[in-house]
């Protein structure tokens, strides 16, 4: 009896001082590692993971101590990730988040941490409504690695008129989808604004084959440019049909178009003067890219994607504003660190948030010309 | 006072005993916001393993549809409470009406199909719902409905969670719960009896699917959140195999499968890999020595320890 008693007080003595020598800070990583959208998740997650290993590697944050990633899985479902989230929060106690993937998780924890204070950020959640609270105001503890769906119609826009010199453009998008809605409004209004017009507007719906119909009205209107803001299913199928009526103009779009199927279905021959927005390439020659690239193929043995990047950034932001609220500081300081972040380097570029908790960073426009994505230019607004 | 009311009131007075203790616990704070959000998961899971298993184990007829009627109350309870900002009660009552009202409109020409086909007809029906639900704006469509208040509270779901469950028992020792127990035996002979089987079934339907929505509307309510990814079919699996590992067809076997899946589902949280593996081999090891599910469909009671610890000597 007395030998058990012994070893379970050396035991705990021995757990009370691993605790002490390693005052760990603990974050957390809330994402879709199963279900549905695993892969984003676990992505995301891997490149979070990467940027708090970087930190590790160069001593820790305030010079000593290690960032220890703490996972939770919320099934990718919102409902398992409040779940998730209310473990992070109040059992693990984490100093802050990072994740869910999709919007509707994002929302669906934002009030737990929210109540709790903690700074969450959202790598990859696009919805305009992640920030804010209902009433309309900034939700101070919550920020996004990504930029929200609207500014990639903006971007577009900007490349249309400055570097393209097409000012006469029509529109074809996918009714079906808000997405496509709130680019094509932005894209109209940046456009109006740097001396542009929209001449002509058409609509097709998710899942449509045939487009002829709409694409003669839209030649009828003699555009000098075509943007399709919606998804590469039926964008594929747009391009060839609208080249073999002989719409020869450029035609631009959005980060829906990205999938190797669009260069399948449409051909080679009819992409060319195809461009869309993205947030990241792979042969972007920024030297921010080239090491981040490198690392994670050091770090995982693969290819880095968008949303490998996205996780990354978040980490990036999370720990410089960790970094500089300092030592033992609170989660309020945390989120004013983050607030306040302004031309912070990440990989791709520099951050620098808005009023909104939107970051403000450059927009990648990719050239489908030789059948696969090249990157031609990059857009700061 | 007869025998069974004896008894119902010393469960009773054990529920409310529990009640005190977990609510106790809650207030000092032993038990933190993590597990107080499971238990509420478990008082919404065991609603739902409860009113399916009215359907599946009482009527035998083999439902798969659970989730589209637990998204009607979640949703319907969260329009009353956030766009017309009516009191939680009546999200509550309403929720559990339309679940209910769907399920008797749904029931009345689905229920004429049995086996296989039934099953599959409800599994169907569960996702038109969901793809409805998808396609409505008014309710968020894709991105689903944020921001509604949270109303759940332990006190109010387990207490609710125990009128469910009286009243389930108490539907299953009267006489429309016989007439459901006779045409699961056996539907023809129940027909030749005099019972109107259509209409014993459509009532077992119909309440089992209220209930479901009862037990959305709870759920919407904790979580902030009424999403179309939440109510798929993987969720109307998730109740079918806490009410077959209990037993179909026994109350207390539904409540103990709901209450085991639920803590293993969040004890096994820091392994997301394993989780599902875990989950599975527990499936198929309980199907290998126990296929009738933990307790068959008997009741957990004293009689059964007694022979449990009978066959132990």
């Amino acid at each position: 009896m007395k030998s058990w008693k012994k070893c379970a007080m050396m035991a705990a003595m021995a757990v009370m001082m691993a605790s002490s020598a390693y005052a760990d800070v603990k974050v957390g990583a809330c994402f879709e590692y199963t279900g549905g959208v695993a892969m984003y998740g676990n992505h995301i997650s891997q490149g979070f993971e990467l940027a708090a290993k970087e930190v590790n590697a160069k001593g820790g944050l305030w010079g000593s101590e290690k960032v220890v990633v703490v996972k939770a899985d919320n099934k990718s479902e919102p409902g398992e990730s409040g779940n998730a989230m209310t473990k992070l929060v109040f059992q693990e106690k984490v100093v802050a988040v990072c994740g869910p993937a999709t919007t509707g998780c994002v929302m669906a924890t934002a009030p737990i941490t929210f109540g709790a204070k903690v700074p969450q950020i959202a790598p990859s959640a696009t919805g305009e409504g992640v920030t804010l609270q209902k009433n309309g105001k900034v939700n101070p503890y919550m920020f996004r690695a990504c930029f929200i769906d609207p500014f990639q119609g903006s971007v577009m826009a900007k490349f249309a008129a400055e570097n393209k010199k097409t000012l006469k453009c029509a529109v074809y998008m996918d009714k079906s989808s808000d997405y496509a809605k709130g680019l094509a409004a932005n894209f109209e209004k940046t456009l109006k604004e740097l001396g542009g017009n929209v001449v002509a507007n058409e609509a097709y719906l998710a899942k449509d084959v045939d487009f002829k119909a709409a694409l003669t009205r839209l030649k009828a209107a003699n555009p000098e440019a075509i943007y399709v803001p919606g998804y590469y299913e039926e964008v594929s199928k747009i391009i060839k049909q609208a080249r073999e009526l002989g719409i020869t103009v450029p035609m631009y779009g959005c980060d829906g178009w990205e999938s190797p199927v669009l260069a399948e279905i449409a051909g080679k021959a009819a992409l060319k003067d195809c461009y869309y927005v993205s947030a990241f390439s792979a042969d972007d020659p920024d030297p921010s890219i080239k090491a981040f690239m490198k690392a994670y193929k050091a770090f995982k043995g693969e290819n880095a994607d968008v949303f490998v990047q996205q996780g990354y950034n978040a980490g990036k932001v999370l720990f410089a504003a960790m970094e500089k609220a300092g030592k033992g500081a609170n989660s309020q300081a945390i989120a004013n660190a983050m607030a306040a972040t302004k031309g912070l380097p990440i990989a791709g570029g520099t951050l620098t948030y808005d009023a909104k908790h939107n970051p403000v960073m450059p927009g990648l426009i990719l050239d489908l010309s030789s059948g696969v994505a090249k990157l031609v230019a990059k857009v700061n607004m | 006072m007869n025998v069974v009311h004896k008894q119902d009131l010393k469960i009773f007075i054990a529920c409310a005993v529990l009640y005190a203790v977990i609510q106790g616990l809650i207030c000092l704070e032993i038990i933190d916001p993590f597990w107080e959000l499971n238990i509420v998961m478990i008082c919404i899971n065991i609603i739902l393993a409860v009113s399916l298993n009215l359907i599946n184990g009482y009527t035998g007829q083999f439902s798969i549809g659970h989730a589209g009627f637990m998204a009607v109350g979640a949703y319907m309870g969260a329009v009353v409470t956030m766009m017309w900002e009516y009191p939680f009660a009546l999200g509550i009552v309403l929720a559990t009406v339309a679940a209910g009202v769907l399920g008797a409109l749904i029931g009345l020409p689905t229920l004429r199909l049995n086996g296989d086909y039934l099953c599959i007809a409800t599994l169907g029906l569960g996702e038109i719902i969901r793809i409805c639900i998808l396609n409505i704006e008014y309710v968020g469509g894709a991105s689903g409905l944020m921001g509604i208040p949270r109303e759940t509270t332990f006190t109010n779901v387990f207490w609710i969670m125990i009128v469910i469950v009286f009243f389930i028992k108490n539907f299953k020792n009267s006489a429309y719960g016989r007439c459901c127990l006779a045409i699961r035996e056996n539907e023809i002979a129940a027909d030749t009896m005099g019972i109107n089987t259509t209409k014993y079934k459509v009532m077992a339907f119909t309440l089992g699917a209220a209930f479901a929505g009862t037990a959305g509307c709870m759920f919407s309510h904790y979580f902030f959140i009424a999403h179309p990814a939440s109510f798929t079919f993987m969720r109307s699996f998730d109740v079918l195999t806490m009410v077959v590992l209990g037993g179909l067809g026994s109350m207390t076997g539904s409540i103990v499968g709901a209450m085991l899946l639920t803590f293993l589902s969040a004890a096994l949280s820091d392994f997301p890999e394993w989780r599902m593996i875990i989950y599975s081999i527990t499936m198929i090891v309980l199907m290998l020595y126990r296929p009738q599910g933990l307790f068959g469909n008997e009741e957990l009671s004293k009689e059964m320890f007694g022979r449990l610890l009978g066959k132990g000597k």
